[in-house]
């Protein structure tokens, strides 16, 4: 318990200056890790630390809400990333095994997803650009009355949310990049409109997505095994 | 209580069919029962004042009820069309749940509440896309992005918005209003360039799919629009967003137009004349008199029949002949004939041809669009041509006699179903008098058509 109570108490003293750089790291660590399971670890961090942002300026039983409906969401995409995971190992051959292009399994899906599958320092790059995207945004169009760190974070979510989603290739990973754009938006727009039904409808409205991600990630699979069993 | 009953009715419905999914003879008639009531309910005529839930007022105007009783309907046929031609296990929970959150979407009058619903059943509706179809996975991911985006600029208007009113002149909510509700409604609404997700629902969904994110789905949108204008808008925003209607309603009917004339599937072309045919419908809005609105409400329900019999069709094609292009369809006629026709007369109301039902509420549309815009006049008659010169070449190809040998014959069930709905369709273009037949009261609520976007 005093563990508990000591990650309480540092969470509980992070400053927003801190959690904004704690946001772009996790946010960082999320598109750069390559097993699909690791990544919702940096999601989960994510909702916490959103959590703990929203919760300091509307009310703090928000933040443990928050973080409730956070682990609900990796819990489910956690099952789905196991089962999707698990599925293509048994579909393609591992990364070393399979160094030839044109040994690359003959499913079409399975082709474009060993092309675009460009490696870390790709999407490194790709999180710089949203970097860069988001500051812009930031000191040319702050929202008027939202805290700077606030609104930073939420322009770096969003835009680092988009890029994940239009540089992905399979549902699992869109929808992580969908998560985290939500997310974004949604730290801004709680600091805007603190009614207690809607931010209740926004949990349920991320978890009704976690599931329709789900749902994508396990017809992706099958739709490629049964190509790759023709 | 009746309008707590059409939300949790359906909510509660669904987990029973969950449960069901795996006998389809009780979980299809059920389903379908459930949104016959819900139709029932939303027609009964029993007007109950606006209800308070959690200090949110919830309310059901004549034009919602009439909107939301014929989506009910239209799944409902969906729904034991499914019986015999499976849309997928969850299909028929999906549809319930799919219903229950559009409802209260409907009903809710706060634009945050409602908008957040109307979000959550689109994402319940983008799942029914979702099949072992290679690529039907992927179209739904990137659907449900668009969708949720569209979602969450509609909410940031209903902020801004709503923030408008206790700050009317601070510049930038009306600013982030135009764009976002701009924005929200064109790519919810599939309006040109924004339409790119409706064409893959109808290539990679079942047909119910197909209905619901294109005629269910539309509707729902329309209504929220139409709450959305009546509760707050800046002076001059109806001008503004009528103007947009305009140009983006005639945009939407030149390019779906123009791009039917090249498909060579059954589904592609359902999916441009849809889209042409929605243009329309948005010009009759942006118009902006009492008699184009009405037309226009009478338009979207003609156009939503014809979907529904061309989508019937083409799942009994795809069925039947395990493919939609020129070249399966070549003989369909001998084994689907009842699709084949109902494909015809289906595909021909939504280009507007005379003698089916979308001919005379097209040709009233054109004329108010003449008396204001004549120049643009003619090549938006000219690109209706565009759907119906695919479906002729689809039918075409479906008439020529070529040898069959084997190969699965038409279901009759669905068949017959979607022969009489195309009949209807006939029926209603030869003789628009029949409409004179429905209750008193369905007739005042659709003749008091009030997308009352005039103010």
């Amino acid at each position: 318990m005093p563990i508990i109570d000591r990650l309480f108490a540092f969470l509980d003293n992070l400053t927003p200056g801190q959690i904004a750089l704690g946001l772009a790291l996790v946010s960082t660590l999320m598109l750069v890790i390559d097993e699909r399971r690791l990544s919702l670890l940096p999601l989960l961090v994510q909702y916490i630390l959103v959590a703990l942002m929203i919760g300091s300026r509307i009310y703090h039983p928000i933040a443990f809400v928050w973080i409730g409906i956070g682990v609900a969401i990796c819990l489910v995409l956690y099952i789905t990333a196991r089962h999707v995971q698990q599925g293509l190992r048994v579909l393609a051959p591992s990364s070393r095994e399979e160094s030839p292009i044109w040994r690359t399994p003959p499913a079409p899906t399975l082709r474009a997803i060993s092309l675009a599958n460009m490696g870390p320092i790709f999407r490194l790059v790709v999180m710089i650009l949203g970097g860069i995207v988001a500051y812009g945004l930031w000191r040319s169009y702050p929202l008027q009355g939202l805290p700077a760190e606030l609104n930073l974070t939420g322009y770096w979510l969003i835009s680092v949310g988009l890029l994940t989603t239009l540089t992905s290739v399979d549902p699992l990973r869109m929808g992580l990049g969908l998560l985290t754009f939500v997310n974004g938006f949604e730290a801004v727009y709680l600091f805007l409109e603190q009614s207690l039904v809607v931010i209740a409808l926004l949990g349920i409205v991320g978890i009704v997505m976690a599931l329709g991600i789900a749902a994508s990630a396990e017809s992706w699979l099958e739709s490629l095994q049964e190509e790759t069993a023709r | 209580m009746m309008l707590l009953a059409l939300v949790a009715l359906p909510l509660v419905m669904a987990v029973v069919v969950l449960l069901l999914r795996g006998l389809p003879i009780i979980a299809a008639p059920l389903s379908a029962a459930t949104l016959i009531v819900m139709a029932v309910l939303c027609l009964s005529g029993q007007q109950v004042g606006p209800l308070v839930v959690l200090g949110r007022s919830i309310n059901l105007l004549p034009l919602e009820a009439v909107g939301l009783a014929f989506c009910a309907m239209v799944l409902a046929l969906m729904v034991l069309y499914a019986y015999r031609l499976s849309q997928g296990s969850w299909a028929y929970s999906l549809t319930l749940l799919s219903m229950s959150f559009f409802a209260a979407a409907i009903m809710v009058r706060n634009m945050a509440i409602g908008g957040l619903l109307l979000e959550m059943g689109v994402i319940t509706a983008v799942m029914l896309v979702l099949s072992k179809r290679p690529g039907a996975a992927m179209t739904g991911m990137r659907i449900l992005i668009l969708l949720t985006l569209s979602g969450l600029l509609l909410l940031l208007a209903a902020w801004a918005l709503e923030s408008r009113a206790t700050a009317p002149n601070n510049q930038m909510f009306t600013d982030i209003g135009t764009v976002a509700l701009t924005l929200g409604f064109s790519i919810a609404l599939a309006i040109v360039p924004f339409h790119i997700w409706q064409p893959s629902v109808f290539y990679y969904g079942e047909p119910l799919a197909a209905v619901m994110l294109s005629v269910v789905f539309g509707i729902v949108v329309l209504l929220r629009l139409n709450a959305m204008f009546q509760v707050s808008m800046w002076p001059g925003g109806r001008e503004l967003f009528s103007a947009l209607l305009l140009g983006g309603g005639t945009l939407t009917a030149l390019v779906g137009g123009i791009t039917a004339l090249a498909q060579r599937t059954v589904n592609r072309a359902l999916a441009y004349a849809a889209l042409a045919d929605m243009g329309m419908v948005i010009i009759g809005l942006g118009i902006n008199t009492r008699a184009s609105l009405g037309v226009a409400a009478m338009h979207l329900v003609y156009r939503g029949i014809a979907i529904v019999v061309v989508s019937m069709s083409l799942g009994i094609l795809r069925q039947c002949l395990d493919g939609d292009d020129i070249t399966h369809l070549s003989g369909a006629i001998r084994r689907a004939p009842l699709a084949v026709i109902s494909m015809m007369i289906g595909g021909f109301s939504l280009a507007g041809l005379p003698l089916t039902a979308g001919f005379a509420t097209r040709l009233l549309l054109y004329r108010a669009f003449a008396s204001q815009y004549t120049p643009w006049t003619i090549p938006l008659i000219l690109c209706s041509l565009g759907p119906a010169w695919a479906f002729t070449r689809c039918i075409a190809a479906a008439l020529v006699s070529t040898p069959i040998s084997g190969g699965r014959r038409e279901p009759l069930l669905p068949g017959l179903l979607t022969f009489a709905l195309s009949l209807a369709l006939l029926a209603l273009g030869v003789y628009p008098n029949l409409l004179s037949l429905l209750p008193k009261e369905w007739l005042g609520s659709l003749a008091s058509v009030l997308f009352t976007l005039r103010g």
